[in-house]
């Protein structure tokens, strides 16, 4: 980090800062516009496990770099990332619940 | 409220928290239990579909092009909200200002799109006891788990609106960003709105996309 130089001016730092945001948003656009082809693109019935996977996968990357950079979760100590993990537990709870349902 | 505005040097390091506050604490708290009732809705909302067998494609019955224009607009105003912390850090009381105005405009936007898209849905026969399309009759349940997922979450938006105009009428006063006093309030606000976000972020894959 620039932050940590003894000579960076903190206008470095907050540009520094400004241009980490801008970059995490245009990563976001990026793979939203990406989210809303998916679905186009395999819409195919045999194509629908694929399509899920990449959704899922998508869609937790956007939600993890909300919660790292924007919320500061990178920031935090162990305490809070545990704290902020614990609705994790209900997504595996949910896969669990599915898989039993499906395979009944 | 007295003390964090009072000393914010003053937070002791606590070796699990580190210098988190105690408000900051509890908002992560908060956003961890509120996180398990979205969890629980689209848990329900998972169980139903994968068992209903007579699901409706849900592409073909939203309007995905609005709803990822209403999901930009959210992330562009989690965008703006980060900066105002960031303008609050630094004292700056007019970014303060400008970033959560646009935050404001950003939630009303997406509360608009999604007044609009309602009104829409109702009009071609989606309504929360029954889905019809193109004089179809289709599972009753698609509304109803649609209608009260998004409608949680546009309640959530409601209230983040309401948070973030009580945060910016103090900041207005430069109740955040004069010397020694603590700019935590912003902070909190801020990560409710970026809950909202990432909240969203799930309910546009679960609900839109899949």
């Amino acid at each position: 980090m620039s932050g940590s130089s003894p000579h960076a001016h903190p206008i470095d730092q907050k540009s520094t800062a400004k241009q980490k945001y801008i970059q995490i948003f245009l990563i976001l656009t990026f793979l939203t516009v990406i989210e809303v082809f998916v679905p186009k693109v395999y819409s195919a019935e045999w194509n629908q496990n694929t399509k899920m996977l990449l959704l899922v996968i998508l869609a937790s990357a956007k939600a993890l770099l909300v919660a790292m950079h924007f919320m500061h979760l990178d920031h935090e100590k162990t305490w809070v990332k545990y704290i902020a993990a614990t609705p994790i537990y209900m997504g595996i709870f949910a896969i669990l619940l599915m898989l039993e349902s499906v395979y009944r | 409220m007295t003390d964090s505005h009072a000393a914010p040097a003053a937070v002791p390091v606590d070796p699990h928290v580190g210098a988190a506050t105690g408000g900051k604490v509890a908002m992560w708290l908060f956003i961890a239990q509120d996180g398990m009732s979205f969890g629980g809705l689209l848990l329900a909302y998972g169980i139903l579909r994968v068992t209903a067998g007579d699901w409706p494609v849900p592409e073909a019955l939203l309007g995905i092009n609005l709803t990822a224009i209403a999901t930009f607009i959210l992330i562009c105003s989690s965008v703006s909200m980060v900066f105002a912390v960031d303008a609050a850090k630094n004292r700056d009381q007019g970014g303060l200002v400008k970033w959560l105005m646009w935050t404001i405009v950003g939630g009303i936007s997406f509360l608009g799109i999604q007044y609009y898209e309602y009104s829409h849905l109702h009009d071609i026969g989606i309504t929360l006891t029954s889905t019809v399309h193109e004089g179809v009759v289709q599972n009753p349940l698609f509304g109803a788990t649609f209608y009260a997922v998004t409608g949680f979450h546009g309640l959530h938006v409601l209230s983040g609106v309401i948070y973030l105009i009580c945060i910016l009428k103090k900041a207005t006063t430069g109740a955040y960003t004069a010397g020694g006093i603590s700019h935590s309030p912003v902070e909190l606000v801020g990560l409710f709105w970026h809950f909202v976000d990432l909240v969203w972020i799930l309910v546009f894959t679960f609900i839109y996309l899949l």
